[in-house]
């Protein structure tokens, strides 16, 4: 609450949540750079505190990460506009993490780790995500609505009704280009991952 | 190039996803032409395109979990290991998971005093908050609260040396809900059988305000011979006991488990996080688990996942009565708009009249009779009660009335051989009081019941009637409670009519003696239900239990025996159409029998076989194996081998076992149950017809066909005689033989028995499913002849009357029912 400069930055959040809108690949850079230290308090909640169901919505975090960073001041105008710009910022900041982790991986080799037994949750995705990063940009050429679904659906997690309302779509045409993004993203997943 | 190639592909998927279903392969193969490559890469597009999100799902749950975790430099590989190292009585052998608290190892013990592998978790370092610690001390709490065997038991707890806390629990071999289901293709039937024990965890969680918030496939392991874990209670939240009606009161933990900013939908909106949350995930369990998602199924589904938490099943019970209700064969409630279907249906649907194994039903009758008994013995007035009780003391004291009292020989003889020297001294008028004398052969009758001699107490009690209406009169209280004692014990011999009227008489004395809602009309009218129930008239008999039922509950009396009847009763009545009461009667019954009997009485026994049978019914098989396992040696020790509840019994361990497919181990009790019942009623006997008919279905089940069928016969036979060649179960042999004869291919026995059942049917029970079922058995064995045409009319004719009731399998696909 008593952050210094709250105005500016309110403002800065602003202009950088439409420049990312509009593709300004440094604006978003910028965007993850400001909002970091804040994902990761919330993160430190989300690891070692609750997890609040089954699909959680990354966006929500992003969003209250935000939040916290103008202070507690909501600023943008319109929600569509910022759950687009969110989305974009999960993306960036998931297939970042992933790619640091595959270079860690091919210069350590792999860690030996028991495959566990008791949870099973061994496979490494950090191998899928980079593949389905790479999907999506040979599909920009293809069909470039379906980019922003996936972003909106499968990076950020948003509901349909959700990724209907930021990419102003109809539900219907959310979910047929849904369907289409699975046959996508798993194909990929399916050929890059054992 | 390559990209003009993407689009084509594009194009084409785009089109055949635009298309519906039937012309999609059509658009494909047109578009593609001799393109086989092309054909490959559109066919893989829309076979991925229909599979289920859950593979997309786990892939960016992980990604997220491994970002956060490396923001707080954390990774997943790293970090610290504690195996080889051994911590109060556990040795750590190596690293199992790493979850967002805590880490879990693969342990053992460290002194060597037993083998048992089991899970240690410990909280992670970094993590230890005062608040986490908390929470981490709350999960303990909340797993020691909680015993099922379907959640992970705590076996033991504390703190390393730096102060974090570890617990120790049931290590679980085995595989996630999903993977089980997939590796072992386990049939829709099994897939909602084994939601179905995650929902009886659920509900024991529920019951002790404990709300999982973590329901997933992942969280739900299956072992190897199916038995179900549920995992990690480690973000479950003790509900607000207030919040859920007639809970007990728990103590709550202090700590403030929720982190505000962020939650489900219901925490979003500022809503408590309730038991609904569990039940939404349990949908979402089922929807990755179930292929087919229409029909009722999707009903079901659809009702657990609504966006209104009170709109979804109020209970984890509702939801598995519902499950139940489905694999019934029943109308379920997430569909309310088939309920005037219901009415119909439920009454028809009595899948123990049916030749498969099953006479749970019939296991009541037994069981009420000696509650009744006990309730009429303390009914008597006390002066009589103590005189009779110091007259049965005397006899044992000295047996022979005329010899003094001889220890040695008191020790060793048997009650009965007391019994029949105290029943020669009231004949032999050496009690002069008329009354005391009356009261004594009641007495003594109900000895005779309740050690299962109903001849020998049938005998006694006519005589106490007899002397009771030259003392009391026909409208008294006692000719009134000898009547109805009387009318059960005659019950299904060839004395059947005569049951009949003397039950109604106690009924319509009853009504006339006692002031409207009395319990003893309630008693009255529950021994006539109990007749009119074996009789086979269900209707009649549902209304007049439950208004009985209603009576004794009404009085609120404090007598455990009377509610323990009336629970007992009612839940059977309730079975139907509301699992889950009938089960909570019964539990309720288990539990007063616990207490004012002890948990080790013959009581206590009783109620228990009841409770284990209820859950087989409701799919708790472990629960019900168990129960059972732990009541019938006590049966067999307190009232004998042939005691009618100690059959009963374990007549329905048999049909649990059947149920559950162990087909061997059925025969065997079938076997010994047969056994039983010829030693105790003779030859013929419906107890010994329903043996042999039992006994062939799980010999038939192990396609031994040559060694069923005269057991089938020989039930045949009997359900003849003592029916008088008219009764719907006489059909239910022959149907048997039909189909035998039809799986061997002997088209021309197979028509012979099965139109024999049909004319049978068309007399007793016309219009039915029976008779349909009857029916559609003639239509095989004609097609089996090769008269295909005249066949196939009668199976299709026969659909209309099976969609009167619950066709239990192999019939719906042998009858090729739409």
């Amino acid at each position: 609450m008593d952050r210094p400069n709250n105005d500016t930055k309110e403002q800065r959040i602003a202009e950088l949540l439409a420049q990312v809108d509009s593709g300004d690949e440094a604006a978003l850079d910028e965007l993850v750079t400001l909002v970091y230290p804040d994902l990761k308090t919330l993160a430190h909640f989300q690891l070692a505190g609750e997890r609040p169901d089954h699909t959680l919505n990354t966006t929500a975090i992003v969003h209250e990460a935000f939040v916290r960073l103008a202070g507690g001041k909501r600023v943008w105008t319109d929600q569509a506009h910022f759950l687009r710009a969110a989305s974009k910022v999960m993306r960036h900041l998931l297939v970042d993490h992933a790619r640091m982790r595959n270079t860690k991986k091919r210069n350590e080799g792999q860690v030996p780790l028991e495959l566990d037994e008791q949870r099973y949750e061994s496979e490494d995705e950090s191998v899928a995500v980079l593949a389905l990063d790479t999907a999506l940009d040979d599909m920009a050429r293809v069909d470039p609505r379906l980019v922003g679904v996936i972003e909106c659906r499968f990076f950020a997690g948003l509901t349909v009704a959700e990724t209907a309302e930021a990419l102003e779509m109809t539900v219907r045409t959310v979910e047929r280009d849904w369907q289409k993004a699975r046959g996508y993203l798993l194909r990929a997943m399916k050929a890059n991952t054992p | 190039m390559i990209e003009s190639r993407n689009k084509l592909i594009d194009e084409i998927f785009s089109a055949a996803l635009d298309a519906s279903p039937e012309e999609r392969e059509q658009i494909v193969s047109e578009r593609c032409g001799e393109d086989a490559d092309l054909l490959q890469e559109v066919t893989t597009l829309l076979s991925a395109s229909n599979e289920s999100d859950e593979r997309l799902h786990d892939t960016i749950d992980h990604a997220r979990e491994n970002l956060f975790r490396s923001m707080l430099g954390d990774s997943a590989e790293t970090g610290e290991d504690l195996s080889g190292q051994t911590v109060g009585n556990w040795l750590l052998k190596s690293r199992l998971a790493r979850g967002g608290l805590a880490t879990v190892y693969k342990a053992e013990r460290a002194d060597g005093a037993y083998d048992q592998i089991v899970a240690f978790k410990v909280m992670r370092r970094g993590l230890d908050t005062d608040d986490l610690i908390a929470r981490f001390r709350a999960e303990r709490q909340i797993l020691s609260s909680l015993e099922h065997p379907a959640i992970a038991q705590i076996l033991d707890g504390g703190a390393l040396d730096d102060g974090r806390p570890y617990l120790v629990l049931e290590y679980v071999d085995g595989h996630s809900i999903t993977d089980y289901c997939e590796s072992n293709a386990i049939d829709e039937r099994g897939r909602l059988i084994l939601l179905i024990k995650v929902l009886r965890a659920l509900h024991h969680a529920h019951r002790y305000l404990v709300v999982h918030r973590d329901v997933k496939p992942s969280n739900i392991l299956v072992s190897k011979d199916g038995h179900v874990t549920l995992l990690d209670f480690g973000i479950a939240k003790l509900l607000d006991p207030s919040a859920m009606p007639g809970a007990s009161t728990m103590t709550r933990t202090g700590v403030s488990l929720l982190t505000p900013g962020y939650g489900s939908p219901e925490q979003h909106s500022g809503e408590t996080v309730t038991t609904a949350s569990d039940i939404y995930q349990v949908g979402r369990v089922m929807s990755d688990l179930l292929a087919s998602q229409s029909g009722d199924l999707g009903a079901i589904m659809q009702k657990a996942m609504h966006g209104d938490p009170s709109q979804r099943y109020e209970s984890a019970a509702e939801m598995l009565a519902d499950l139940r209700r489905y694999l019934d064969g029943l109308p379920v409630i997430a569909r309310p708009d088939s309920f005037g279907y219901r009415a119909s249906k439920l009454m028809k649907r009595r899948p123990w009249l049916l030749p498969v194994v099953a006479i749970i039903s019939l296991g009541i009758v037994a069981y009420v009779t000696t509650l009744t008994i006990y309730s009429q013995r303390l009914a008597k007035e006390e002066a009589l009660t103590a005189a009779s009780q110091q007259f049965l003391i005397d006899l044992f004291r000295s047996p022979d009335p005329f010899a003094p009292a001889d220890a040695e020989r008191g020790r060793n003889i048997t009650v009965v051989e007391a019994l029949r020297i105290g029943e020669d001294r009231i004949r032999n008028e050496l009690v002069s009081e008329p009354e005391l004398r009356a009261s004594l052969l009641g007495t003594i009758s109900d000895v005779y019941s309740s050690l299962d001699l109903p001849a020998e107490a049938a005998l006694l009690r006519k005589d106490a009637l007899g002397l009771e209406r030259e003392l009391y009169g026909e409208q008294s209280p006692q000719v009134v409670a000898s009547k109805r004692a009387l009318g059960g014990l005659m019950g299904m011999g060839e004395q059947m009519p005569e049951a009949r009227a003397l039950l109604q008489e106690q009924l319509e004395t009853a009504r006339e003696i006692y002031p409207p809602g009395d319990p003893e009309i309630g008693l009255s009218e529950i021994a006539l239900g109990l007749f009119l129930n074996q009789a086979g008239e269900v209707d009649v008999s549902k209304d007049m239990l439950l208004a009985g039922v209603g009576k004794l509950d009404a009085t609120n009396t404090n007598h455990a025996r009377r509610m323990i009847t009336a629970l007992i009763v009612s839940a059977e009545y309730y079975g139907m159409e509301k699992p889950e009461e009938a089960l909570a009667a019964v539990e309720r019954a288990a539990g007063i029998a616990d207490q004012a009997f002890g948990e080790n009485s013959l009581q206590a026994a009783l109620v228990q076989v009841r409770l284990a049978s209820t859950m087989t019914t409701y799919g708790d098989y472990e629960g019900s194996e168990r129960n059972f396992a732990a009541a019938i040696p006590m049966l067999e020790a307190q009232l004998g081998k042939n005691h009618s509840s100690t059959i009963s019994a374990l007549n329905n361990l048999g049909y649990l076992y059947s149920f559950n497919g162990d087909n061997a181990r059925a025969e065997q009790i079938h076997r010994s149950l047969l056994e039983r019942n010829i030693a105790k009623h003779g030859p013929v006997h419906r107890a010994v017809a329903d043996s042999y008919q039992n006994l062939a279905a799980t010999i038939n089940e192990q396609g031994r066909f040559d060694e069923s069928i005269p057991y089938h016969r020989r039930a045949y036979d009997i359900y003849r005689e003592i029916f008088n060649d008219k009764h719907y179960m006489i059909a239910f042999p022959l149907m048997s033989i039909a189909k035998v004869e039809l799986e061997r291919g002997n088209g021309a026995a197979a028509e012979t028995a099965s139109r024999e059942a049909m004319t049978r049917l068309e007399a007793a029970a016309p219009g039915t499913f029976l008779e349909g079922v009857a029916r559609c058995l003639v239509g095989l064995s004609l097609e089996e002849q090769g008269n295909k045409e005249e066949g196939t009319a009668l199976v299709e004719s026969s659909h209309t009357m099976m969609a009167t009731g619950n066709i239990p399998d192999p019939y719906p696909a042998l009858c090729r029912l739409p």
